[in-house]
Parts: C-alpha cells; structure tokens; sequence
C-alpha cells in the first residue's frame, strides 16, 4: 500500500494548521491513512504528516478503531463544500494501487449524490477487505486444571474458572471431568484467544493464583491455530 | 499380550500463514475421520440445505472453523485423524508466543514435523526464503529431537502443476534445512493441493511426474518412535495427593521406564519408598509404561513429595538432583544481551527453579553447532552457545540424549520465552543422599 509522493503532499496540506485529519481530534480518516502507511515512516520532508505520525502510531490498534468518521467539523482550512470529497478521500486511499484513481477523483467536480453512492460502496468494500486482510491470530487450548483433594467441588471451581474475563478470551463453557486414579477428578477445560491479546501462560498462572486453595496445577493439553 | 492397538504419533505443522497449512490440515482431518460424526452428520445437513453441496468440502472447513472459534465444545481443541494402520494427532502450530513453552515442555511431544510451504510465486519467497519463523519452528524442531519431517509443498494448483518449480524450491528448501541438520533421507518433498486434495491421499493426474507417495502414504512411512521402556525410570511428579484411607498419592507422567507395583522408588530428595498400588483413569495397574499420567501410593508423607520432584527406580539409576550443567542455548527473544550472572527462571519437566548462568562457554552457529567464538561476553538475540547453569534451588536434570524429557528447557523472564535448551552434561553434588529437600 505505497502512499505516493502526491499524497504526502495533499496530506501535508491538510495538516497545515491542524492536529488530525478531521481537525482537532483523531477520526477514523487518520486511522485509515495510518494504514495505508502500513508502518513506514512518512519522509521527514513533510514536517505535518511526519508529526502526525508520530501522534497517531502512540495509539493502539484497538483504540485507533474506536476512532469515528470525521464530524463533519473539517480541518480549519476546509470549505464546506469540500466535506464530501474530504470523506471519498478517506475510503479511497484504503485502496491498494489506486492512488491515480485518487487523484483524478479529487480533481474532479461530482454530483453529491453519486459520490455518496460511492462512499456507501467503498466502504462496504472496505470492510469486507479488512475483514480478509488482517485475520485476527487465535489460537485454541485445551488445558486441565487438578484439584488438591478427592472431595473438591469441581462443578463449582470450573464455574469460578469459567467467570474469568480477559479482553480476546473466549470460553468454551463446556468442561469435561476426568479420573486420574484414586477418586480424584480433573477439570478439562477450553478457551480461545486472540494472540496478541491473551497470554496463555498468565491465563494458566491467573487460574493457578485466583484459585490456589482449590487448584494444585493446571497443563496445556492441546495448542492449535484455529 | 499382542496390542491391538493402532501406532500413534504427534504431528506438529509449521508454515507461514499463508502456506495453507489450515487447509491442509483441515482435508486431513475432515477426510480421515477426525471429526466427530454427529458434528459432520450435522454440517453436511446444513450445506445440501443450503445448496452447497458442491464446495461441501470447503463448507464444511469453514464452519468447522467457526465452531473451534466460538462454539462451546471443547471435543474440537484436539485434531485427530487416522490411517488404515495409524492414529495422528496434530499440533497446528499457532503463532502465539507462548507455543514455544509448550512445545518444548508440554505434554504431547511431537514425533515428526510436517512443514507446508506454498508453491505460489512470491508467497513461497516471502513465506519460507524471508520470513523467518517457518525456518526458526524448523530449527526448534530440530533442536529438540524431531528428526523427521515432510515437507508438503502445497497450492500446486495455482502453479499449474509445474514440476520445475517444484523442483526449484525443494532445492531451496533442503539447503536450508540440511543447514539445520535434517539428513536429506529423513526429509521427503511432496506436491500437493490441500485445498483441491491433490496428492494427498491420492495420485493425482495432475502430478503423473512426480513419482513419489502421497501425503498420507509418506506420514505413514515416519518411524515410530520406540518408547523408552528399557531405559531407567523416571517420573516428574506433577501433583501430589494425600487420600483417606490410602494415604499419599504422588501424579506424573511416565517418561522413561516402567513403574511396577512392589517396586522401591526414590525421589530427588532421597525419600525411597516401596510403591504399594498404581492407577490411571481409574484403573488398578500392575505396571505403567512411558507417555501414561500415572498415580501411585507411597509410604511417605505427602509433605515429602512436591511438583518438580522427580521418581525413579531406587536400584537402577535413580534420580538426583544436579549441582550444574552445561547445556546448549538458542536465544530467541532477550530485549539486550546475556552474560555471565544472569538469573531467569528455568522452566524444565514440571519444574520451575530460577536458574543462573555462571559461564558462557563458547558461542557456537546454531544449525551447525561449529565455534564461533570462546568465552563470549555476551549471547544476544539469534545467537546460540554453550553455557553452564547452576540452579538456585535443588532441581534435578537429565541429559537430553539420555532422557529428552527431562533434558530440554525454556527460560522465561519478563513473561517471555527468551531462550529454549538442551542438556549435554549434568554434574552432580559430590556427596550423595544428602537430603536436599527443603522445608
């Protein structure tokens, strides 16, 4: 997704005076033209954009997403008129190899009403290619977790385990109980993560600590891609 | 007594996202039985419903998994399949940064690694010749004993079945691993499609040049490992139960060896007691055999016996724990630099004892092993080398090449897996039977 030599200037322009693409605060416009820098640095012969890089990659994934349409505000420097050009912009540079598209776009005077239409199809193109391009890593984990006594409720400790709530954690609400010999049981357990979010080690260790009068150890049984 | 069960091994599939390892992985288990039928009854169901009996296949992948994803059944966590004379499990593995722990000191230990790489132009350069974790699973593979592997060169499709570009990157793919250590008779190439089922457990039309077995008929020619049954006992214990009425009940895996009723065992600490019974899933044993999770009672006092303790058999090389020892070292995620001093936890069996480097022996390549250099300062990030390391509390080790269970770690710090090992020598405390227990 290269950003080409004329987008940076257009871009540089916009920022002249202003925070965010959208004016003052973050829009979903700096979230997709973050993207569509796919992590390189912006030359440091725009001063504006290189300065709202270094603003806006401070900002996690997660939160960049909450970031919502520009408000219609507009940078300082925008007329009115320009809004519905400004938003094209936006869905238009998601877009791999377009940028003359964009720039023929720009140029051009459209009816308002077709331009909507446009958006309308863009984005929902948008999001199915989001959707495709960056699949969220998961992983699936089957993992038991033993009791310290014979007698130990383990209906009641898979509850308790089950009422543990991480960002990107996924119950299976499903267990299993299993002998291991003498009258004791374990619990076999599953759950899905998100990669970047959960650490399977501190879900293991969090089990091991919440619950340490009731849990003696807890192994990984199976670690897959989903 | 002939076992009529099957042959099992663990397979663990490394490739790059894109290499359509899913996929393949999914043909497998969808088309060998892995799912279960009620769950299959049902998804077929829905795609003739829906008219989608055509792309069933694809259909039934994609809903598959959907259901690892969100649904509430945990029977899906496991992919199983058979052949007609073996039993698989896979081990798909993720790209999740703790995978690496447990690979090396989970429970199910992969026999034989299965690598797909895809054909297409450019997804085989970035996924396999730039990116690097494909080649580092390998290496890792490598490093902790899997000596045989498949490479499944996959999406023949989209290259048109071409045998020149096949052949173009198994040459560049058995240079790499032949770098790592893979004997070229261990490691067999094999085209297919796991998306149109090329080759998989068919010849293809597509393929009449390739002459060779297909994906399954080469799983299948994998060598069994042999299970330890005639080396020395060893268990690391990983609970311990006190049961009324019967009295202490130390668990573990078998890894090495056979556990029998009446035998005197010893524990690291020196603790030796006769084993009066053993069970499993609820079964009275009279012996158990290495990979069995096992829990026998013992005339000791539960106190006595802890998770990292490890049991073996009192008259045949029973376990002690090591003073040192030298081990080899690939650091994979260290934020700066390890030197001499170094204190990071040890995770090893089932025990977890910090652990410090007192030397830095030498740095050594670490697919070939040759010396690069004596008595580095430091080892960083992609370096591997040869260290000693001294426990600070008593924890007992093995030899790798002795016991591959009880000889290879990871080290964490900072809740990351920044280095993994092997064991090549233990040194053990002078004085023996001196009890190392602590209170």
């Amino acid at each position: 997704m290269a950003v080409t030599e004329a987008t940076f200037q257009e871009w540089e322009a916009k920022l002249e005076g202003s925070n965010f693409f959208g004016g003052d605060d973050p829009s979903e416009e700096d979230n997709n033209n973050l993207k569509a820098l796919d992590g390189s640095e912006p030359p440091a012969t725009f001063p504006n954009v290189f300065g709202w890089f270094l603003v806006v990659k401070m900002f996690t994934e997660e939160v960049r997403s909450t970031w919502t349409a520009p408000k219609g505000k507009g940078g300082k420097k925008d007329k009115k008129g320009k809004k519905e050009e400004k938003k094209e912009e936006v869905k238009k540079e998601e877009d791999d190899d377009e940028d003359d598209e964009f720039d023929d776009m720009f140029g051009e005077d459209e009816d308002d009403a077709a331009a909507k239409e446009e958006i309308a199809k863009k984005a929902k193109e948008d999001k199915e290619k989001k959707k495709k391009a960056a699949p969220v890593a998961k992983s699936i984990i089957l993992f038991e977790v033993k009791p310290w006594e014979a007698e130990q409720d383990l209906d009641a400790l898979a509850a308790k385990i089950l009422g543990i709530e991480m960002d990107g954690l996924l119950w299976k609400t499903e267990f299993k109980k299993e002998p291991i010999g003498y009258g004791i049981f374990k619990l076999i357990m599953g759950c899905t993560v998100e990669d970047d979010k959960v650490g399977v080690d501190d879900l293991l260790e969090k089990i091991g600590g919440d619950f340490e009068d009731e849990v003696q150890s807890t192994d990984i049984l199976a670690f897959n891609k989903v | 007594m002939e076992r009529k069960e099957k042959d099992h091994l663990n397979l663990v599939v490394i490739g790059h996202v894109d290499s359509g390892k899913s996929t393949t992985t999914g043909h497998l288990i969808y088309k060998l039985g892995g799912i279960d039928e009620r769950t299959l009854a049902k998804l077929e169901e829905k795609a003739l419903e829906l008219n989608k009996a055509s792309f069933k296949y694809a259909f039934v992948l994609d809903n598959l998994k959907a259901e690892q994803e969100r649904g509430i059944t945990i029977n899906c966590a496991l992919r199983q399949f058979d052949t007609p004379s073996r039993s698989y499990t896979i081990i798909d593995a993720p790209g999740h940064k703790d995978f690496i722990k447990n690979m090396i000191t989970g429970t199910s230990q992969a026999d034989a690694a299965v690598l797909i790489i895809a054909a297409k132009k450019g997804e085989f350069e970035d996924g396999f010749s730039r990116e690097g974790s494909t080649k580092d699973h390998a290496l890792l593979a490598y490093t902790m004993g899997i000596k045989q592997a498949i490479v499944a060169i996959n999406k023949m499709d989209t290259i048109d079945y071409d045998e020149e570009r096949f052949n173009e990157i198994v040459e560049n793919v058995s240079d790499h691993l032949g770098k790592i250590g893979y004997k070229k008779g261990n490691v067999k190439y094999i085209p297919i499609s796991g998306f149109d089922g090329d080759n998989m457990m068919e010849q293809s039309e597509n393929l009449p040049w390739f002459k060779g077995p297909t994906l399954t008929e080469a799983l299948d020619e994998f060598k069994v490992p042999k299970r330890p049954i005639k080396k020395p006992l060893r268990i690391p214990i990983q609970d311990v139960y006190k049961i009324a009425g019967i009295g202490t009940v130390p668990v573990g895996r078998v890894e090495t060896g056979v556990l029998k009723r009446g035998m005197e065992v010893q524990f690291t600490t020196g603790a030796t007691s006769e084993v009066k019974s053993l069970e499993a899933h609820h079964n009275k044993l009279e012996e158990a055999e290495p990979g069995l999770n096992v829990g026998f009672n013992v005339r000791l006092e539960a106190k006595e016996i802890k998770a990292g303790h490890v049991c073996g058999d009192a008259k045949n090389d029973p376990p002690k724990n090591a003073e040192s020892f030298i081990a080899q070292v690939i650091v994979m995620n260290h934020p700066g630099h390890i030197k001499a001093g170094y204190q990071p936890v040890l995770d090893i069996h089932t025990a977890h004892v910090a652990t410090k480097f007192k030397t830095l022996l030498s740095k050594n390549e670490a697919r070939t092993g040759k010396l690069i250099e004596e008595a580095p300062k430091f080892l960083k990030n992609g370096e591997s080398g040869i260290v000693e390391l001294v426990p600070t509390k008593p924890l007992c080790v093995e030899e790798f090449s002795k016991y591959a269970a009880l000889g290879r770690f990871v080290i964490r710090d900072m809740k990351r897996t920044v280095a993994v090992g092997v064991i090549q020598e233990v040194i053990h405390k002078k004085e023996t039977k001196k009890k190392a227990s602590k209170r």
